[in-house]
């Protein structure tokens, strides 16, 4: 097993706060009444609703059917009956039809789930079906479909599939307790996964402050190593953030970089040029656990934490269902400065709790004393610039977004930002750095567009 | 949201978040003000030796001068409208300018001086030129090189510079001083019966009276050796430094005349690493700015003017050994704690805003500060020549930002 240093340059070493929930076992959520099942649940094209009012629904049940290739099927989380289908707003803030589900508690499963089956089944040739049947999806924000994810690795021809257990996020813990407490499934789905995308190594990349995770994880990985003919090796990395980010992991584990294109997003899609897909490790758990039972995507783990939780704790919970289900029984303060889905550098703030967890929600962080950040002019500190994981130079970006200068972007490199906040964090002016460099990157791509279009025709 | 009147399924009580802001949703916990703060209690060490060896006459000028300062940028905010410039330390920066420029001031400047300094700091140096965050020099040093330019007489070396005897610290009268009959160091020397304050010579005058010939000292090494100027350069550069310069230790403690929070190469060294320590200034500035400095002063060519006329030049002086003593070395060791070299180096080019903002820039604007400072400080005779060079080398910070962006991830 290797023990890593972070090789990338700039990056922090954030409080990590994960102490309170680290240790706290996966509890399964309280039955709750209502669940608002949402039709899109990943980054791509929503399902289609294929139940209607009043119709009956079992465990597993597919309730949404994939639209075209970029979407994945929805299935029921539980047994009980459709109410109706209405827009709800998503925690991301966009809208989507969502399945009102009311929950009988009985959980009957549906014909042909729960059941062992042959992962085998599944090839190279019908996985595409197969997982968007399934729902899987990248189990991250903004995570696509997990078949368009694996055809593009598939592309690229990519040599080695690494599982991303770092949650480098503070105070999340629901990978860790995901990967401790389901280390077989994260072990058999990276096996499965690798045949899938043609890889001959995986790698799980794990905080080098988890030893034992590690080592577990190492030890079941030879085992099916050398029954597959595969190189599966855990390996312990250093926990500067953002460690977990795709770039910096395979920077980290095979001192390389790649350039980034506008068209990579934040950059997820870039480290497939250099031959390594990264998926989440929930990602990679989920599939195994549909290869290996037929269970479809309807549950996941996440953390609910932070100091205006009284009770934090790791929990598996229905897709749809309710924050404020979960956080009934956290014992949460009555006062609520921040609700947060996701952790303290990236995730979403929302205005209340009555939004719903999806296939990518990580977790919810609470904070309840008040921290005001009124921006003021930039001092030009250079620690935004010292700090940059990929090197650019987010004071000056900003500075370009501000005053419309976006074509200047691509000479900065704009694109190569792979918005991991840290520029806004240390920002002693309290700046939104990452917005103006997003803005940015959103005009440079209208742009790259509208150039692609004269080309096109002519 | 729901449509709840549609929906079949209850609405419970929401629990509401009082925020709802852009990530991130916690910051690391120094601001602008902190920045500030931090280089004013930097600041205070360099301050404290003022007044040990000004007294009241110090205290006089830094209070003038935080106070124009503060009562320009006062008038100047209001008539400006800028409410914004409470938050994010403007109070706290406005104080610093203050201090600083007084610091930059000698005890013994008239009072007119200091204001004058105090408004041109902020009128122009501050607030035309675009205010906190986007000022191209800094403002503190364009108020004391206006005052430079127009009151010459009071910042010059040729004049007397006052010093606080030794049993006379922070509450002496400066001026009631006396030129002492004989001063070999501030650590021994008494001021006269009934006077409390030296007057001496600016320290590194000498230098500016060997390039000139203008001092008596060097007909009388010339002399001495009784050979040709060109082989008693080193008896003139030993002269200069065992008899002419003050006592290397004064000059380390401060007890030398200066400018306020210039003298005291202890206290600036201190308060520098304070804020090397809070990672406001690096050491990407500091360290070549000091090396640059140390390397021109070793190698730049001293002028020295003989008895007649008689021009020689002294090459690579810091690697003068006379007579088995270490000449060169110790002449590199005055320039470096002349205190304005040190208080520009920590307080004037470390500041944030005219600086480079990558670290190689700070490289080169470092070294090309600490150079030029002792190139016209030898050729031009310029006092505070360090401020100048720094006011140069702010105009080539915009230049040097864009030859030095850091290289792209992939790139």
């Amino acid at each position: 097993m290797k023990a890593l240093k972070a090789l990338f340059n700039g990056g922090l070493y954030l409080p990590s706060e994960k102490s309170q929930t680290l240790n706290a076992p996966v509890q399964t959520a309280a039955d709750c009444p209502w669940l608002f099942v949402p039709m899109l649940q990943h980054a791509g094209t929503a399902a289609e609703a294929i139940v209607g009012p009043g119709q009956a629904v079992l465990a597993g049940q597919k309730i949404g059917q994939p639209a075209d290739g970029d979407s994945a099927a929805v299935h029921s989380p539980v047994s009980g009956t459709v109410r109706a289908v209405e827009e709800i707003r998503l925690p991301d803030g966009t809208r989507a039809a969502a399945a009102v589900i009311e929950n009988d508690c009985e959980h009957r499963p549906a014909d042909g789930i729960n059941v062992p089956c042959e992962p085998a089944e599944v090839t190279v040739t019908n996985f595409t079906e197969r997982f968007a049947d399934w729902g899987l999806v990248q189990m991250q924000a903004n995570g696509m479909p997990l078949h368009r994810r694996l055809q593009i690795a598939r592309e690229h021809n990519v040599r080695t599939v690494v599982v991303n257990a770092m949650e480098s996020e503070p105070y999340l813990t629901a990978d860790h307790r995901l990967t401790v407490e389901q280390t077989l499934l994260v072990a058999l789905g990276l096996t499965h996964i690798c045949r899938l995308v043609g890889a001959e190594a995986g790698i799980v990349a794990v905080d080098q402050r988890r030893p034992d995770e590690a080592a577990l994880l190492d030890k079941l990985l030879a085992d099916h190593a050398e029954e597959h003919g595969l190189m599966l090796e855990a390996a312990m990395v250093d926990n500067r953030y953002p460690q977990g980010h795709e770039l910096m992991l395979l920077k980290t584990l095979f001192d390389e970089e790649v350039e980034v294109r506008l068209s990579d997003g934040a950059g997820e899609l870039a480290s497939d040029r250099a031959g390594v897909c990264v998926l989440a490790v929930g990602t990679v758990a989920a599939a195994a656990d549909a290869m290996l039972f037929n269970r479809p995507l309807t549950h996941r783990v996440v953390t609910v934490s932070g100091e205006a939780v009284g009770a934090p704790g790791n929990f598996l919970v229905p897709v749809g269902m309710r924050f404020s289900d979960v956080l009934d029984c956290c014992d949460v303060s009555p006062t609520i400065d921040r609700l947060i889905v996701g952790g303290p550098m990236t995730g979403i703030a929302q205005a209340d709790d009555q939004s719903v967890f999806t296939k990518q929600t990580a977790g919810l962080v609470l904070f309840s004393a008040a921290m005001v950040h009124q921006p003021g002019p930039c001092i030009r500190c250079g620690w935004c610039v010292e700090d940059c994981p990929v090197q650019i130079n987010p004071a000056l970006l900003a500075g370009l977004a501000e005053s419309g200068r976006w074509h200047r972007g691509f000479a900065h490199h704009a694109e190569t930002c792979i918005e991991c906040n840290i520029c806004s964090y240390v920002c002693p002016s309290r700046l939104p750095l990452l917005e103006h460099i997003r803005k940015l990157k959103r005009a440079m791509a209208r742009d790259q567009q509208a150039r692609a279009g004269e080309r096109g025709p002519a | 949201m729901v449509d709840r009147s549609a929906s079949p399924a209850p609405n419970p009580l929401p629990r509401a978040a009082r925020t709802i802001e852009r990530p991130p949703h916690w910051r690391a916990s120094e601001t602008g003000s902190h920045i500030f703060w931090t280089s004013l209690y930097a600041a205070g060490l360099p301050t404290l030796a003022g007044l040990a060896f000004f007294g009241w006459a110090g205290l006089w000028v830094l209070a003038l001068s935080v106070g124009s300062v503060a009562a320009t940028e006062w008038l100047f905010v209001g008539l400006a409208r800028r409410p914004s410039h409470a938050r994010h330390g403007g109070h706290q920066h406005t104080l610093l300018l203050g201090l600083l420029l007084g610091l930059t001031l000698p005890a013994t400047v008239n009072w007119q001086v200091v204001v004058l300094a105090g408004v041109v700091t902020v009128v122009v140096g501050k607030g035309l030129l675009g205010g906190l965050g986007h000022y191209l020099w800094h403002p503190a040093l364009i108020g004391r090189f206006v005052v430079q330019v127009l009151f010459y007489d009071q910042l010059s070396p040729d004049k007397g510079w006052l010093l606080l005897d030794r049993h006379h610290l922070f509450f002496g009268n400066l001026h009631n001083a006396a030129v002492a009959s004989t001063y070999s160091s501030w650590a021994v020397a008494d001021a006269a019966p009934g006077a409390s304050a030296f007057s001496q010579g600016y320290p590194l005058a000498p230098i500016a009276e060997m390039a000139h010939g203008s001092g008596q000292w060097i007909h009388h090494a010339v002399a001495q050796t009784g050979q040709s100027m060109h082989s008693s350069a080193g008896e003139v550069l030993f002269r200069l430094t065992w008899d002419r310069l003050p006592a290397l230790g004064d000059m380390i403690i401060g007890a030398v005349p200066g400018n306020i929070g210039a003298t005291c190469a202890v206290a600036l060294v201190v308060g520098g690493m304070l804020l090397m320590y809070h990672g406001h200034v690096r050491w990407q500035l500091v360290g070549p700015f000091l090396l640059a400095a140390a390397l021109a002063a070793a190698i730049c060519p001293l002028r020295i003017a003989g008895p007649t006329d008689h021009l020689s030049w002294q090459w690579l002086p810091g690697f003068v050994f006379y007579n088995r003593m270490p000449v060169g070395p110790v002449y590199v060791a005055f320039h470096m704690v002349s205190g304005e070299l040190l208080l520009g180096c920590f307080f004037f080019a470390g500041d944030m805003v005219s600086r480079p903002i990558t670290k190689s820039g700070q490289v080169i604007f470092g070294a090309g500060c600490g150079a030029l400072a002792i190139v016209l400080r030898l050729y031009l005779f310029m006092p505070g020549g360090a401020y100048i060079a720094i006011l140069l080398m702010n105009t080539l910070t915009p230049v040097i930002d864009r030859i030095t962006q850091p290289r792209a991830f992939g790139h």
